[in-house]
């Protein structure tokens, strides 16, 4: 480095600082927003469900929290947005309900990033049973009966023909750096029928 | 429809009689005639599958299903063969059926079949093979496996499930089979042969027929999985009956003894014989169409049959005997005593009900005419026929006396078939008309057993057969072997099947004798164990051509029992060692099956609280020996079998977006992108801060090896 003059070093050094200390912040901005987030919509959800509707949990947000996803059995409690964009997923995980023409069937889909809020799906098993809580504070449980990889680009998921299900759906595999790869880790869910439950007879 | 498409071929053959001969119109007339021939067979075929479809709803036995979930398509499905494979040591049978059918429409479609399988059938495994994989199934309680299989086929992937829909009929259900795919189910199941009349004999069910519901009395069905197929609208359904498919068999017999016959009763056989009673039994023909029952039995060269068969099986840290006691030979008998003889009272119960018109009410009266004549004048008789009413030839038993018997010969010949089985009243009469202390009465009962409420009258025939016995005779083509077995069980009698209208007086005869002479009666068991379970509970009587049998559970392994009972009215016991008992394969799973069926048919008199704990116990017992029963179900559970739909059907739909609340109203049949972007670049953005990090320390060390005298930062 004898062909570096010291001035150079020195611009060198304080560069590669700066550029460290702003990588390395937002890095740690991006896991430390999604949990401050979720405190923020705790309280937004706490008023959705004592009546109001669409309480923004910011003043400058776009999106509202729509319901509670529960995992008891992996200490997961997450507060869900409306929409599944990216500025909703940065603070929560994001929702889309399809309807569908004959009403029989019907499909939730949550999506949320691997690393953040649905990094817990690397761990769930099936037969495991989720709880969401819609804006009316009813609760509703979903066994998990299938996981999948799915390569996004290549294919969808198939409208469930019967029943009314629950995806969780996230990016594959866990800990990629790229974060722009096609592959979605997916968990099918099917709602439980509240007395085919064993817990409805007790 | 048929009378419209015969007038547009009648036109055609007008037309055809108005066309003048040359080139052209030769032509013309040939394929004005193939267009006449398409238009009767498209009528004809019209005709037949709405006649298919029309039964399709009565007649559910042994016909596949093919369920779409487009109800414009109607669909036919083809049962290409049957294969039955047995392998018989002893007296246990290790089979496996193999049933392949193909869906010949052009739609993916659920597959529903319902079969019969021998009563006494413990099925423990099921594979199927489709689209080129194969896949067993694993046991798991009822509600859980239709679950499974629900969901699976709601994923759109492959899956199929077996449940026990009665205890001798099961219902098999394949999703999502591709169009013009060929689909092969194996069922293996292991059942006892029967000894009788010093025969063995295997029963195979080729068809089962279909039941009368009786309205007042049976409340509840025995049918564990009820209307599975009803909800469906027949034009969704479209079925195949049996008796249409090649049925082909290849049995290997080891009999343990040498052979001295072995047939099959309706069915020609080709038998190679490999020595020591070794045989392996084709039909002769190759494949048979099945219309009757298969019935094989195999008789022992004289003095070749032990007194007693023991079988020992250890599972999962507990012991299990089998044990049978075959009759004596009758000319060791000793003579009865006049006493015993003198005690007999015989009550004819006959089944007069529409199912069993024709041949069977013929074979009855036959049967009946037969057992009149074999009557002395000591001994006391009646005659109960049922059908929608109950009629009696006398309101008590009468003595056999000329004139008695003469007033039931006129009775029998006034006996129609018609109406329904009631025969709940009919039973009941004949089981709890006045007892006479002197006499054991004797019910012989006379039914092709075409009914459904079964539990009811097993609870009445066990609440009143107290000394008395009951004798189930089946007649027809196919008796509901389960019900007739069972009820014989509980009246502490036996079960005799008479499928040929010419053995009728031949199998009466034998059944008349037979309990004529009881050579053991009351039996019971002394053993010195306290953790011990015997079933059944009451063991039956032992006349001269059937055995005793019983089953044995223990915690510690057992050296000798007692049995106790009266041979011919006097005390008699008996010393059995279990030490030198045979290892047999299968003995736990026998025992399994045996206390389940014994715990259901206590259900009918618990409380509803002590039957969901029975339900409990039955499902256990099922799980730990991985055999089907009324509560557990062999399911496809793989969950490493593709989305075979959704692979071939994917197109890159989009969704149409709508305002609401970003909720989408899309066609089932339509796939949904995964668009989200699930995914942050806080990984990335780390490893790019570590990495300046650690250069800008690499550059920091350099600058104070360089100058150490200064400060930096």
């Amino acid at each position: 480095m004898r062909f570096l003059s010291d001035k150079v070093l020195k611009w060198i050094l304080f560069i590669l600082s700066v550029i460290a200390v702003y990588f390395l912040a937002s890095a740690f901005y991006i896991p430390v927003k999604a949990v401050i987030a979720q405190n923020l919509l705790h309280t937004a959800w706490q008023s959705t469900l004592a009546g109001a509707s669409q309480v923004k949990p910011w003043p400058w947000s776009d999106t509202w929290p729509v319901a509670r996803l529960r995992m008891p059995e992996l200490n997961v409690d997450q507060i869900v947005l409306d929409g599944d964009h990216g500025s909703s997923l940065a603070f929560a995980p994001g929702q889309r309900v399809f309807h569908f023409t004959d009403k029989s069937s019907g499909l939730t889909m949550i999506s949320a990033h691997r690393d953040t809020h649905f990094n817990f799906l690397q761990d769930v098993k099936l037969g495991q049973t989720i709880e969401l809580q819609n804006e009316f504070g009813e609760v509703k449980k979903y066994q998990i009966e299938d996981m999948e990889i799915i390569d996004s680009g290549k294919m969808g998921i198939n409208a469930p023909a019967q029943g009314h299900w629950l995806t969780l759906v996230t990016c594959y595999p866990f800990n990629a750096i790229d974060s722009s790869g096609p592959l979605r880790y997916v968990v099918f869910a099917e709602e439980v029928d509240p007395c085919v439950d064993k817990s409805c007879l007790s | 429809m048929l009378q419209h498409q015969n007038n547009i071929a009648q036109d055609n053959i007008t037309q055809n009689n108005i066309i003048r001969h040359g080139p052209l119109t030769e032509l013309a007339k040939i394929a004005l005639d193939v267009l006449q021939h398409v238009l009767i067979l498209i009528a004809f075929l019209m005709f037949f599958s709405f006649v298919q479809v029309a039964t399709a709803e009565e007649d559910q036995s042994n016909s596949l299903f093919l369920v779409s979930q487009n109800p414009r398509v109607s669909l036919s499905a083809l049962m290409v063969k049957t294969e039955i494979d047995m392998r018989i040591t002893g007296m246990i049978n290790r089979s496996k059926v193999t049933q392949v059918f193909k869906n010949t429409s052009n739609e993916w479609v659920e597959g529903i079949y319902q079969f019969p399988l021998p009563a006494s059938a413990i099925v423990d495994a099921l594979q199927i093979q489709m689209g080129g994989q194969v896949i067993n199934a694993d046991i798991k309680p009822r509600s859980e496996a239709m679950r499974h299989y629900q969901s699976a086929k709601n994923l759109n992937k492959r899956t199929a499930l077996l449940e026990q829909h009665r205890p001798n009929i099961f219902n098999s259900s394949i999703a999502n089979i591709a169009p013009g795919e060929e689909v092969r189910i194996e069922i293996s199941f292991q059942y006892m042969a029967r000894f009788e009349d010093g025969e063995f004999k295997l029963r195979f069910p080729m068809r089962v027929q279909p039941r009368y519901i009786s309205g007042d009395i049976g409340t509840e069905q025995e049918d564990f999985n009820p209307g599975r197929l009803k909800k469906y609208k027949s034009s969704q359904v479209s079925s195949q009956t049996g008796g249409k498919s090649p049925v082909s068999l290849h049995i290997e017999l080891d009999a343990g003894f040498p052979l001295a016959e072995l047939e099959s009763r309706y069915h020609a056989i080709k038998k190679t014989n490999h020595g020591l009673g070794r045989y392996s039994i084709r039909f002769k023909f190759g494949a048979v169409l099945a219309k009757r029952d298969l019935e094989l039995f195999w008789r022992p060269e004289p003095g070749q049959l032990p007194r007693t068969a023991l079988f020992h099986e250890k599972f999962k840290g507990e012991h299990y005997y089998f044990a049978m006691l075959y009759p004596q030979q009758s000319d060791q008998q000793p003579e009865m005593s006049a006493q015993a003889l003198l005690n007999k009272e015989v009550v004819y119960l006959v089944d007069t009900s529409g199912s069993m018109a024709g041949a069977s009410i013929r074979q009855a009266r036959d049967t009946i005419l037969s057992a009149l004549t074999d009557l002395d004048p000591e001994d006391y008789f009646n005659i109960i026929t049922f059908n929608t009413q109950t009629h009696s030839l006398f309101e008590q038993s009468k003595p056999a006396s000329v004139f008695n018997v003469a007033r039931a010969r006129q009775f029998i010949a006034q006996s129609n078939a018609r109406g329904g089985t009631e025969m709940f009243p009919a039973l009941r009469k004949a089981l709890t008309s006045q007892d006479s202390e002197h006499r054991r009465r004797q019910i012989i009962y006379l039914t092709d057993g075409a009914i459904i409420n079964e539990r009811d009258v097993f609870g009445l025939i066990r609440n009143n057969i107290k000394k008395n016995r009951l004798f189930t005779v089946g007649i027809g083509t196919s008796p509901n072997s389960y019900f007739l077995h069972k009820a014989a069980k509980v009246g502490r009698g036996s079960y005799t099947y008479i499928g040929d209208a010419n053995e009728v007086s031949e199998r009466l005869g034998k059944l008349l004798k037979k309990i004529n002479r009881p050579q053991l009666q009351d039996i019971g068991l002394v053993i010195n164990s306290g953790l011990v379970e015997v079933i059944p509970e009451t063991i039956a009587d032992l006349y001269e051509s059937e055995p005793v049998i019983f089953s044995i559970k223990t915690k510690a392994p057992l050296a000798q029992i007692k049995l106790v009972g009266y041979r011919y009215g006097e005390e008699w016991s008996r010393q059995l060692s279990l030490n030198d008992s045979n290892n047999g394969f299968g003995i736990a799973k026998h025992w399994a099956h045996q206390k389940i069926n014994m715990l259901t048919e206590d259900r009918s008199e618990q409380s509803e609280e002590s039957i969901n704990n029975l339900e409990k116990r039955m499902t256990d017992i099922a799980l730990k020996h991985k055999i089907m029963s009324p509560y557990t179900s062999l399911v496809v559970v793989d969950r490493s079998l593709a989305h075979v739909r959704s692979r071939t059907q994917f197109q890159p739909a989009k969704p149409v977006i709508l305002a609401d609340k970003q909720s989408t109203f899309i066609k089932t049949s339509q796939v949904i992108p995964l668009s989200a972007k699930t995914a942050t670049d806080a990984q990335l953005k780390l490893i790019v801060g570590l990495i300046s990090l650690f250069l800008a320390i690499v550059v920091r060390i350099f600058l104070r090896r360089r100058y150490p005298s200064k400060e930096w930062f």
